[in-house]
Parts: C-alpha cells; sequence; structure tokens
C-alpha cells in the first residue's frame, strides 16, 4: 500500500521545544490518529508537513513526492486543512466563503459544499461571528471536503465541542473515508474520537515519537493489569510500560499482554484503552498520587 | 488569487461604505468651497485606510496561517493583497479626479485651471502609490499593529515637509509645465516602487511564521 504522506526524522525548535527525528507513514486509504498532551509537538509535525520551509532538519514526502521547501500548489490542492481554530474572515457567511474557495481549488464541487450544509445544519447565511464554535468546525470541516481533497489534516478540530458536534463531525468523516484512495491525519487529545474513527496511532511526547502502531494492535497487544502493592512486589518493572500506584491498589501497562497473563496469573487483566495507553506512555515511570498531594 | 481578491475585496466594502458616506459628506463643503488641497488628500486617506483594514481583519482572523495551507505560493498571496490595494488606490484616485472636476465647474472660486487640478490629483496619486508600496512591505514585516504606527509616520513626515517648503509647492501649483515634470518623475519612480515593494514583501511573506 502507498503512503499518502509520510514523514522522516524531522527537527524543529522553538525556543525551549525540540521536535526531535519524528519518522512515521500514512498508508493511503487509512486515518492516522496523532496523540499526545498539550505541547507535545503535534500541531508543529502538521506545520513542518504543510510548510516545510519552517523545518530545521528532515523530510517530507506528500503523495509519493519529496517536498522540498515548499508544497507545490497542485499537492496543496489535494489537502484539505482544519485547524483547532476556524480562521475565516467573521465577517463572511458560509457561501462567502464557497465563492472564495470555488476559486481557489480546482476541484472545489459546489453542488457537494451546499447538500453537506444542509446535512450538518450549517446556516448559509449567518457571518461566522454569529456562529457557534460547533457550527464554524463543522463548516470549517465541509469546506476541507468540498474541494475532494486526498488528505485531511485535521489538527485538533474536536476540541471544546460537546459530544453531539464532535459526533457529527465524525459522521462526516466516516463519509469521506468511503472513498479508499483518501486518507486522514487527525490530531486530537480526545482519544475516544480516534478510537472510534483511527486505523493507525502515533504517539508523541515531548517532542519525540513513543509509538506508531496500528490502533487494533495496540488494543489487542496491550493490556491494563490491576493488583495490590503486595502482588506488584513480585513483578519485574521491565515487564511493564509503566506503573501507577494509588490508595487503591496499583496498576500497570503493559505491551504484550498474552506473555504478562501467564507470567503474573496472580493480576487481573483488564482491556486497554487508547486514553490508557496515552496515560500510561507519557506519564511517569512510577509514581505515587499521596506524595504528591 | 481571484478568491482571495474577492475576500480582500469583501473586507474593504465593510468599511468602505461608512468610509464612502463620511466621505461624500466631508466633499460637499470642499466642492462649494473649490478647495483642491483637501480634494487631492481624499484619495490618500481612503486607499490608506482601507489598506489597513484588509491587513487588521487578516491579522484578527489569523487568516494568514490558512492562507498557508491554500494551493497558492507566496507569491500569489502577496499579489492578490497588492493588486486590491492598487485597485482601491486607482478607484479612489479616479474619484479624486472625478470630484476635482465637478469642484471645478461648481466653485466660483476657484484659481487655478480645471487641467492644474486633475495634475495636482494624479501628482499626489501617484504619490500615495509610492507610500502605499513603502508601507505594505513594512506590514507584511511588523504586522497590523505597529504597522499604524509606521503609517502615521510615514503620512505625516511629507507632511511635516510640505508644510516646511509650503511657498515653494504654492508656486508649483499655480505652474503645469511644474507639474507636469512632477509626475513623470514619480511615475516611474512609482512603478520601480511597486516592484521592488512586492518582491520584498514576497521575501518577507516567505520567511514569516505566522504560527510563531
Amino acid at each position: 500500500m502507498a503512503n499518502c504522506a509520510e514523514v522522516s526524522k524531522l527537527c524543529k525548535r522553538y525556543g525551549d521545544f525540540f521536535l526531535e527525528d519524528v519518522s512515521f507513514a500514512i498508508p493511503e486509504g487509512t486515518v492516522m490518529g496523532l496523540i499526545g498532551e498539550n505541547g507535545a509537538g503535534k500541531s508543529t509535525i502538521i506545520r513542518l508537513m504543510l510548510k516545510p520551509s519552517y523545518k530545521d532538519d528532515g523530510k517530507v514526502f506528500l503523495f509519493g513526492q519529496h517536498i522540498g521547501t515548499s508544497v507545490p500548489v497542485a499537492v496543496k490542492d489535494d489537502i484539505g486543512v482544519v485547524f483547532d481554530e476556524c480562521y475565516y474572515p467573521d465577517t463572511c457567511n458560509a457561501l462567502q466563503m464557497a465563492i472564495i474557495f470555488s476559486n481557489i481549488y480546482t476541484k472545489w464541487d459546489n453542488a457537494l459544499f451546499l447538500r453537506l450544509l444542509k446535512r450538518f445544519d450549517v446556516p448559509e447565511k449567518k457571518k461566522m461571528k454569529e456562529m457557534s464554535r460547533g457550527n464554524k468546525m463543522k463548516l470549517s470541516i465541509i469546506c476541507a471536503i468540498a474541494h475532494r481533497p486526498r488528505l485531511l489534516v485535521l489538527d485538533e478540530p474536536t476540541s471544546g465541542l460537546d459530544p453531539l458536534v464532535r459526533s457529527a463531525m465524525l459522521d462526516l468523516l466516516q463519509t469521506f473515508m468511503e472513498d479508499e484512495r483518501r486518507s486522514i491525519l487527525f490530531s486530537s487529545h480526545i482519544t475516544v474520537d480516534l478510537e472510534r474513527i483511527a486505523d493507525h496511532i502515533t504517539c508523541i511526547h515531548n517532542g519525540k515519537l513513543r509509538f506508531s502502531e496500528q490502533k487494533d494492535d495496540l488494543l489487542n497487544k496491550y493490556a491494563i493489569f490491576k493488583g495490590t502493592r503486595q502482588q506488584f512486589e513480585q513483578v519485574g518493572s521491565e515487564d511493564f510500560i509503566n506503573i501507577r500506584y494509588d490508595r487503591y491498589g496499583v496498576e500497570a501497562l503493559c505491551k504484550n499482554k498474552e506473555e504478562a497473563a501467564k507470567k503474573y496469573p496472580q493480576l487481573t487483566q483488564d482491556k486497554v484503552t487508547i486514553d490508557d495507553i496515552l496515560s500510561h506512555s507519557v506519564g511517569n515511570k512510577s509514581y505515587q498520587e499521596s506524595e504528591i498531594l | 488569487m481571484i478568491g482571495l481578491m474577492y475576500k480582500d475585496m469583501m473586507l474593504a466594502t465593510l468599511n468602505g461604505k461608512s468610509l464612502l458616506i463620511i466621505l461624500l459628506i466631508m466633499l460637499i463643503p470642499f466642492i462649494t468651497s473649490g478647495s483642491t488641497t483637501m480634494i487631492t488628500t481624499i484619495p490618500m486617506i481612503m486607499t490608506l485606510l482601507l489598506t489597513m483594514t484588509m491587513f487588521a481583519y487578516d491579522n484578527l482572523n489569523k487568516w494568514d496561517r490558512y492562507a498557508m495551507v491554500l494551493p497558492l505560493t507566496d507569491g500569489q498571496v502577496v499579489a492578490s493583497r497588492y493588486a486590491v490595494a492598487y485597485g482601491l488606490w486607482l478607484a479612489t484616485t479616479i474619484l479624486g479626479i472625478v470630484v476635482s472636476v465637478i469642484s471645478q465647474s461648481v466653485s466660483k472660486t476657484m484659481e487655478t485651471t480645471i487641467g492644474n487640478t486633475i495634475w495636482g490629483v494624479v501628482t499626489s496619486g501617484l504619490a500615495i502609490a509610492v507610500m502605499l508600496a513603502i508601507i505594505i512591505p513594512l506590514i507584511y514585516k511588523f504586522g497590523a499593529e505597529k504597522g499604524r504606527i509606521i503609517i502615521m509616520v510615514i503620512i505625516l513626515l511629507p507632511t511635516v515637509i510640505i508644510q516646511i517648503i509650503k511657498p515653494d509647492v504654492a508656486s508649483l501649483l499655480e505652474h503645469r509645465m511644474d507639474m507636469d515634470s512632477i509626475s513623470s518623475i514619480l511615475a516611474p519612480v512609482a512603478l520601480v516602487a511597486i516592484a521592488l515593494s512586492f518582491f520584498v514583501s514576497v521575501r518577507i511573506y516567505e520567511k514569516k511564521d505566522y504560527f510563531s
């Protein structure tokens, strides 16, 4: 399967922050979830992919083409981007935005745009400054989809939205993915959204790549093991990615649940979520809540 | 590029309508009194204000972050801004000429001929074109907020100079040949200034990180 987008050893320094040697690929027809805590470097990666001249080092490939300092216009024409905020002029309405974009994107589909506005109840003639954040973000995604891109880049578009709007947006993305030549890079720390639509998960922590794996592999291989402090005294910490102590007991994330289950039958095994993997992967190796509070 | 120009025109017309009303109200006493000085400064005020409005709105909406991902080259993004700014400049200069001709016809107190008045507007229009060429790259470099202060300085500086050498300017206004020669010098200067300004603005825009 060809890669729709790929970054290799991407580096960028912004003051104290350092994005270091980040590499991952988004296969065609898949959704890549980009996770990490606030300030981990997710948005920086997206900016470097869209404007490679900002990078200090590394390589960016889009649709198999090595991108030098700037993304060629023809390549940009195939990319739809949604940021965490809507940057459209607040005095414009949806129909005026359509006029702007129809004169910029070569494949702008106005009929599709109008259908999507109706389907997702986005007002056509209401100015941006009078719209709710949910409607603005829905409009951003609709505009990004209406020019029929091959790659959709979403930089935390669902943060701060209520579950109903988030659900509507995910429906929209699932509709977009019905064409298997399309791909999505979806940065978010709302991991529930990614669990619903992502095929791959890439985790960034402090500017470094923690892992980049298939979502199903993560959910099938990883597990949370729980037990008492006494039970955990007998386990080797090397078998776990992270061990977390609290007043009720101990929980730990392991990467190979079958091996761990055989080795430590005294521990209880729980199904893992992306949220568990994220919080354990980027959290401290081991800490006691009572020591902090 | 046409899409961006449409956006800029929409932003410009937002303030343009109220500016036009103020302008028309202001023009009545100048038309009846035949004051050519104010008529020739009107294009300057309108063009600069509208250009500033476009940059200020983009800054407010963080549009440049979004423009970065549009299928346009940096040169095209900057070119669309220049096209709208100089389109407005052309429109307001023509408006200045029309108003000055009407003023000349209506007023009985005019001391100069229609030809001289038109040359006066054209000359000041060319001076404004040069000023725009200086201002736009400075706004790209320093942003709309700091740009306002820079524009104030740029507008005030020639005004102060003109105030100092006022008698010479007055004598120039009376001699059409002198106005012609000023225009003939200013025309190529304005063209070179616009070309240089565009080149510099593109370089600034290419290097600017609107996310930092």
